[in-house]
């Protein structure tokens, strides 16, 4: 299965006889095909719950309901392993072939809240669990639920976060849940975000059903996994990409690929004065193209190549009359709302509540021609208004990854939200929120 | 996989040897199931070291020489594919040295190549592992690793993990956290047990010198008429307000 790979520049010009910032998306997509003829790979999953003391007032139990959830979206030829934590680490169910549903949802029976939270142990017998199989047929992923702070065992978040990525470079990704208002989304975020996983957290318990959903919708829907992008320029143009993913392999690794929706990353080149042209319209190279690599649903390492980005050398009377691509100007303008709004949640954890507004009064110039971050832009200010940093910190951490790495529906509007039916193309106006739409 | 194996071991099915010979026999069979040993190579003191441990059955004497055969070739491997999985040679010896041939072949034929992700989980759970030590096997000479300060150790890991910006932005939020944990200790020694500061700026503006009105910036930069005629008679009641309480007080 061959992936789809557009290359699309901001400008369709260089601006002659200057040094040149030009903005160009990667983007991927499934062709039409592999939607029809879709073959899901097996599922190699160890979902790990955290039953420390806090996880009392049941939250616990719905944590249970999602996992046993999970567990009866499984089919016979995926694997699953339980695995819970406080201060002691369990492997309640070891793992397992997904035939014997009653007897793996009985495992979860067993939970009961109590004691500490030692997070890294239960996360890394989590990995221990899908590691025997993470080499074979199979995604391998744990599935990190947690509503506290790490505070047994290895708590550092750059080290743990170190080893999810080592982990996702051996084929075992991480996705966490957060739940509730006192976890450590630091840690979470950064775990999911090095792990190559997602990242989710619910206000409530209840709220947590809309990430599991999405999570095992996204699962089922890859076509592409381990998907690495390497840029290739020429001469002297140096290339930055603008999200926030991680560098492996010589590229970039790029979210996986599902059979609906685009992957995408938005570089941005320096073009060196000399390799400008003279404004004649001739045809300057500063792409000679992206590599992509990935493997497909049948085990296949694929490598393949983009076109080559090369545009016309113009002078200002000229280039000042391109109209911007509307497609990279969405996606800038969401990297620059994440951006802010990681900068805000840092700045509400610091009490910095001055900085807050003056990021979010910002945010909304960028909400103009996109009702998405118009509607996240409000949320934040319902909570900015109540100065209630753990809720505003935490939305708009996990509002800005989503924006930066969400999929994306071609065919969705700028300027309202439909509730569309595949889950992980949804635009949430509230990331810890049930979708109450639905 | 494991019919294929068996029949590969049954090559040796007939093989008798000295130990010299026994070690360049294992290291061949080792190659062919495809086992990274972790351990010691094999080596004839190895083999007689097994032998006094009672790994592997005690040779038969031919003259001077002391000859192995299969059965013992099948009791090394097994072994170091068990020791391989973290046994401790005493409970190997209990596995492989009073058991039958087919027991044996089974061990033998049993050995699964480890995935990179369950060599990362032995690395990273064993209690000597240290991000400190994997900085200390680059070419710089060794430090006193209670001196590796965190900048340094991240540094020196950067190298080890291919860094990138994700991980540095990490390396920021936990420089961030420890500045914030001092400011918290300090802020509660001071009855701030919260550790929340607002901070705000303020507009100030001197109607006389004794009555200054102060007003939140971006409030000032977005007020109309309306707005100032509303605070106008808003301060107008608080004050007339103030007067009359003031007035009750003193009769």
């Amino acid at each position: 299965m061959k992936l789809n790979v557009d290359v699309i520049p901001r400008h369709q010009g260089l601006l002659a006889g200057q040094k040149n910032k030009v903005e160009f998306l990667v983007r991927l997509s499934a062709p039409e095909e592999a939607a029809k003829e879709f073959k899901r790979k097996a599922l190699n999953l160890a979902i790990v719950i955290d039953r420390s003391g806090s996880m009392g007032g049941g939250q616990l139990e719905e944590a249970v309901r999602c996992a046993k959830l999970m567990v009866d979206r499984l089919d016979e030829k995926d694997r699953v392993a339980i695995v819970s934590y406080d201060n002691d680490i369990n492997v309640d169910v070891p793992s397992t072939p997904a035939t014997n549903k009653s007897f793996i949802k009985a495992g979860l029976d067993t939970l009961f809240p109590r004691g500490a939270t030692d997070l890294h142990g239960g996360w890394i017998a989590g990995v221990e669990q899908v590691s025997t199989h993470s080499e074979s047929d199979f995604i391998s992923r744990v599935l990190l639920l947690s509503d506290g702070q790490a505070n047994q065992g290895l708590t550092d978040t750059y080290q743990i976060a170190a080893q999810c990525k080592s982990f996702m470079s051996a084929n075992v990704t991480t996705s966490t849940y957060g739940v509730g208002l006192h976890f450590n989304e630091e840690l979470m975020s950064a775990m999911a975000m090095s792990g190559g996983g997602n990242g989710y957290y619910g206000q409530t318990a209840d709220d947590l059903i809309d990430p599991f959903n999405e999570e095992f919708d996204l699962l089922k829907a890859l076509v592409a996994t381990e998907v690495t992008v390497a840029l290739d320029g020429i001469g002297d143009v140096s290339f930055e990409l603008l999200n926030d993913y991680p560098v492996a392999q010589g590229g970039f690794r790029f979210p996986d690929v599902a059979s609906q929706g685009d992957v995408w990353g938005v570089v941005r080149a320096m073009v060196p004065q000399e390799l400008s042209g003279k404004g004649n319209g001739e045809l300057c190279q500063i792409l000679k193209k992206a590599t992509i690599s990935y493997v497909d649903n049948e085990g296949k390492s694929h490598s393949i190549a983009s076109d080559a980005l090369a545009l016309p050398s113009l002078p200002p009377s000229a280039w000042n009359q391109i109209v911007a691509d509307e497609t990279v100007e969405n996606r800038l303008a969401e990297l620059e709302a994440s951006r802010m709004q990681r900068e805000a949640s840092e700045a509400a954890r610091r009490g910095d509540w001055h900085r807050v507004d003056a990021l979010l009064q910002e945010a909304n110039l960028l909400a103009e021609n996109n009702v998405w971050i118009k509607e996240i832009v409000k949320t934040l200010q319902k909570y900015a208004r109540r100065r209630d940093q753990q809720q505003f910190a935490k939305e708009s951490l996990y509002q800005s990854s989503k924006l930066e790495s969400r999929r994306v529906d071609r065919s969705e509007s700028m300027h309202f939200l439909d509730m569309g039916d595949v889950s992980f193309l949804r635009r949430k106006t509230e990331q810890g929120k049930k979708d109450e739409g639905r | 996989m494991i019919v294929v194996m068996k029949n590969h071991l049954l090559d040796w099915e007939n093989w008798s040897g000295t130990a010299a010979e026994m070690v360049s026999e294992v290291a061949q069979i080792m190659q062919e199931i495809g086992m990274r040993d972790d351990g010691t190579e094999p080596n004839e003191r190895l083999i007689r070291h097994y032998v006094s441990v009672e790994i592997l059955d005690r040779p038969t004497r031919v003259g001077k020489e002391a000859i192995y055969n299969f059965r013992q070739l099948l009791q090394f491997v097994a072994a170091r594919i068990l020791i391989n999985d973290g046994w401790p040679l005493a409970k190997v010896a209990e596995q492989t040295y009073d058991v039958s041939e087919s027991e044996l072949m089974r061990m033998a034929t049993s050995y699964q190549p480890k995935t990179a992700a369950q060599e990362l989980v032995k690395k990273f759970k064993d209690p000597n592992f240290s991000y400190a030590d994997m900085a200390m096997k680059s070419s710089a000479p060794p430090k006193d690793q209670a001196n590796v300060s965190y900048l340094q150790m991240s540094q020196e890991i950067d190298e080890d993990f291919d860094i990138d910006r994700s991980m540095k932005l990490l390396k920021k939020m936990h420089e961030r956290e420890q500045a914030e944990n001092l400011k918290d200790e300090a802020l509660a020694r001071l009855g701030n047990k919260k550790g929340v500061v607002e901070k705000r700026a303020w507009h100030e503006i001197d109607v006389t010198h004794w009555l200054r009105v102060s007003l939140r910036q971006p409030y000032l930069v977005r007020m109309d008429k309306d707005t100032a005629e509303r605070i106008g008679e808003a301060i107008t009641q608080v004050l007339k307000a103030e007067v009359a309480r003031r007035q009750e007080r003193k009769r």
